[in-house]
């Protein structure tokens, strides 16, 4: 991260609690700025309102699933561009594959490898 | 089919009377003798039909022939054709067959003699010396039999919905042949007759000997037809899967059989209902019940019979279809299914008719072997489907189960490599949440993997419940006492009737600390009462909540494997969605009911139901469960 540029920011939207918290104090110890939010419904409301640089999405959420959501930024020119990783329990291959089909920028099922998914996103969102 | 018979009898004698008005009359009356002669000898050859049954199709062939051209050098035309016509209605008349038949027998017999007389007379000639005259009356005969079998295709192609040349080509050469072979031996009589009036006797032996040769090839070549198309029927009934189909193709192949025009096959299921299925010109369709009932009633050990349908009275006539007379038959007693073959025909009883009920009750036989194995398809196919919607519910159960330990391992392995990454970087109250969080997830993941083994356990029946008094008092506080914490001080003891039950304690345990789960993860706000009761003989452990509840349709399914009944909200408690479930196999294995009732005001009461209890008192537990309850114990604890 250059000095001087704002601090990337990420939105998490997951609605276990204990991920939610364990992602918010990694990635503020990366250095991004984190929101979080537990229904698919305000993490759509909130990328499309804030723009985030990146988004963690679970697909089991109350409200609107993470796939919904996924489809509806992906179909909307303003929040097209911004990264979604996938995050989530289910992990038999079709479940892949329809995450992938949504267009999601990266597939992680859980439990998923914590070192990997930082690496990941600091990749992708400083390029 | 009726209309058509009437069609061509009209036909037929439209033929009489334009023939019998073109041709000559002669004035003079024949003298009675030769007449009534010729009267009697062509009621004898209608009365002795040689069948020809080639398929479905039968051809009648008889020696009218012969008696023709002898009628034809004797007789004048008129003559002969009344004649005829006399003698084919008695056979009839005496062969006891149905009134629509007579007339048209009558009628036909009318009309293709006229057809001949009139190739005869076209000749000129009638001197029993005249070759000329030979030729004349074997064409006569030929036009005879013609015309018959011309006139008998079309009702019998009307009849089955063949086509008429199929008909044609399938009786017409035997009819040919044994009338050609018919009408010579008449020519042969005529002559020798010529010669000398006694002549003719020397035929006798030879007559006798052809009819009685064709009758018996006819009647071998029947059997083998009938054998054939027994056969036939049966082997295509063997391929036979569905019940339905079973019934259906059944009876259609039993009408073809019997060229009925309609057919009931019905079988017994399992369970003793009666099912049948009616084939008849209108194609297949489920028996009416009335008709079902009348039929099966023929299942009575009495074998197969023809029924002749004016017999009956007319509520039984009314409830079947509309026949002369009814072949039936019910397959034997101790076959492995139980079926009523019944066919019903047109055209009224005849000598067959006994052949008829023989050949229909073999089918019988073979259609019970149908019908059994039709129905063990089916009960092997039921049997698959459960076995294959078992396995999906298993697959199902396999990927919930994945899902549920993932998500509390993630929390797991998520929080201990934070601790590790974040090494020295993180504040006490962080670290202390992680390390917390760890915890608790790491003991819910324990949970669920015992749940599972539970369930697992109690679902092969490799569980089984001790019977030791169990002291319920203790019990509930002790329930209270340990998950007050994890309930947030929420949990009440009511203990309204401290007495003994015997039970097995670790399982009444582990219902209630489910139970209070449950209502913990799902009654966010309120009391959570623990309590012990017993009303009528029944002690009664309950655990009330003052949640959202359980919607009406969903309180049967809640004891279910797996239903989550709100699959969000059960994620977000962490719920395994088999908490329910084990406490109602658990309750069944200590021989408790579980159910589920409103709580007043709103909530879930689950309550365990137990037979027996007795209230403590001072002497050894062992005596205390042997003794018989006293009377006073009971009324005191109602009064508690």
């Amino acid at each position: 991260m250059t000095q001087g540029s704002p601090a990337p920011r990420i939105l998490v939207a997951d609605d276990d609690p204990f991920v939610r918290d364990v992602l918010t104090l990694n990635l503020e110890a990366e250095g991004f700025l984190v929101a979080t939010c537990e229904d698919g419904e305000e993490a759509r409301d909130l990328a499309r309102a804030s723009r985030p640089d990146l988004v963690v999405l679970d697909v089991m959420m109350p409200g609107r699933d993470g796939l919904a959501v996924l489809s509806s930024l992906k179909s909307n020119p303003s929040t097209r561009d911004i990264p979604v990783v996938l995050l989530t329990a289910r992990a038999t291959d079709a479940d892949v594959w329809r995450g992938w089909q949504s267009g999601a920028d990266y597939y992680l099922t859980k439990p998923f490898d914590l070192d990997g998914l930082l690496a990941f996103i600091g990749q992708l969102v400083r390029h | 089919m009726r209309r058509a018979v009437l069609l061509l009898a009209a036909g037929h004698l439209a033929v009489t009377v334009a023939v019998v008005a073109a041709v000559p009359a002669s004035r003079s009356i024949p003298a009675l003798a030769p007449l009534l002669g010729l009267v009697a000898a062509f009621a004898l050859v209608g009365l002795v039909p040689l069948h020809l049954e080639l398929r479905r199709h039968a051809c009648t062939v008889v020696l009218t022939e012969a008696v023709l051209v002898v009628g034809l050098f004797s007789l004048h035309s008129a003559a002969v054709v009344g004649a005829a016509v006399a003698g084919e209605a008695i056979a009839c008349v005496a062969a006891g067959q149905q009134r629509l038949k007579i007339l048209y027998n009558a009628a036909a017999t009318a009309g293709t003699a006229s057809l001949a007389v009139l190739v005869f007379t076209l000749s000129g000639t009638r001197g029993a010396a005249n070759p000329v005259a030979w030729l004349a009356a074997v064409a006569a005969a030929a036009v005879f039999s013609g015309a018959n079998l011309l006139s008998t295709s079309v009702i019998l192609a009307v009849a089955e919905g063949r086509r008429f040349s199929e008909v044609v080509a399938a009786s017409g050469q035997a009819a040919l042949v044994a009338s050609g072979a018919s009408a010579t031996l008449g020519l042969g009589a005529v002559v020798l007759a010529s010669a000398s009036r006694a002549a003719p006797v020397l035929l006798v032996p030879l007559i006798a000997t052809v009819v009685a040769g064709t009758r018996r090839l006819a009647l071998q070549s029947a059997e083998h037809l009938r054998f054939a198309r027994l056969y036939e029927a049966s082997s295509r009934s063997g391929r036979l899967t569905g019940f339905e189909d079973a019934l259906h193709a059944l009876a259609d192949e039993a009408r073809g059989l019997l060229t009925g025009s309609a057919a009931v096959c019905l079988a017994a299921r399992p369970d003793g209902t009666w099912v049948g299925v009616l084939v008849d010109d209108d194609g297949a369709r489920p028996a009416p019940a009335a008709a079902v009932a009348e039929l099966a009633a023929y299942d009575d050990g009495a074998g197969s019979r023809v029924i002749d349908l004016g017999r009956l009275d007319r509520r039984a006539r009314a409830a079947l279809p509309a026949a002369a007379d009814l072949v039936v038959a019910p397959a034997a007693p101790g076959s492995r299914a139980r079926v009523v073959l019944a066919v019903f025909r047109e055209i009224g009883t005849d000598s067959q008719g006994v052949v008829r009920a023989e050949v229909l009750s073999a089918f019988a036989g073979h259609a019970a072997l149908a019908v059994a194995n039709a129905l063990l398809y089916e009960e092997v196919e039921e049997a698959l489907r459960r076995q294959l919607d078992l396995n999906l519910q298993k697959s199902e159960f396999v990927a919930a189960v994945s899902h549920e330990l993932r998500t509390p391992l993630t929390s797991v392995l998520a929080s201990v490599a934070t601790v590790r990454r974040l090494r020295g970087r993180l504040d006490d109250p962080s670290l202390d949440r992680l390390f917390t969080t760890a915890l608790d997830q790491g003991e819910r993941l324990r949970r669920l993997i015992d749940e599972l083994l539970l369930v697992a356990a109690a679902e092969h029946g490799s569980m089984e419940a001790a019977a030791v008094p169990v002291e319920l008092a203790a019990l509930v506080t002790g329930v209270v006492d340990e998950l007050q914490l994890r309930s947030g001080g929420r949990l009440v003891a009511a203990v309204e009737w401290p007495g003994v039950v015997v039970s097995d304690e670790d399982k009444l345990r582990r219902i209630l600390q489910n139970l209070v789960d449950n209502a913990v993860k799902y009654a966010p706000d309120g009391p959570i009462e623990v309590a012990v009761r017993r009303h009528g003989g029944i002690v009664e452990l309950s655990v009330t909540d003052h949640g959202p509840g359980i919607a009406h349709a969903d309180q049967e399914r809640c004891f279910e494997r797996f239903v989550q009944l709100d699959q969000s909200s059960t994620r977000r408690q962490g719920g395994t969605g088999l908490g329910l479930h084990l406490c109602g196999q658990l309750a069944e294995l200590v021989q408790g009911s579980l159910t589920l009732r409103e709580t007043p005001g709103g909530g879930c009461t689950f309550v365990l139901a137990l037979a027996g209890g007795s209230l403590p008192d001072p002497a050894p537990a062992e005596e205390r469960v042997r003794a018989p309850e006293p009377l006073t114990d009971l009324v005191e604890a109602e009064h508690r």
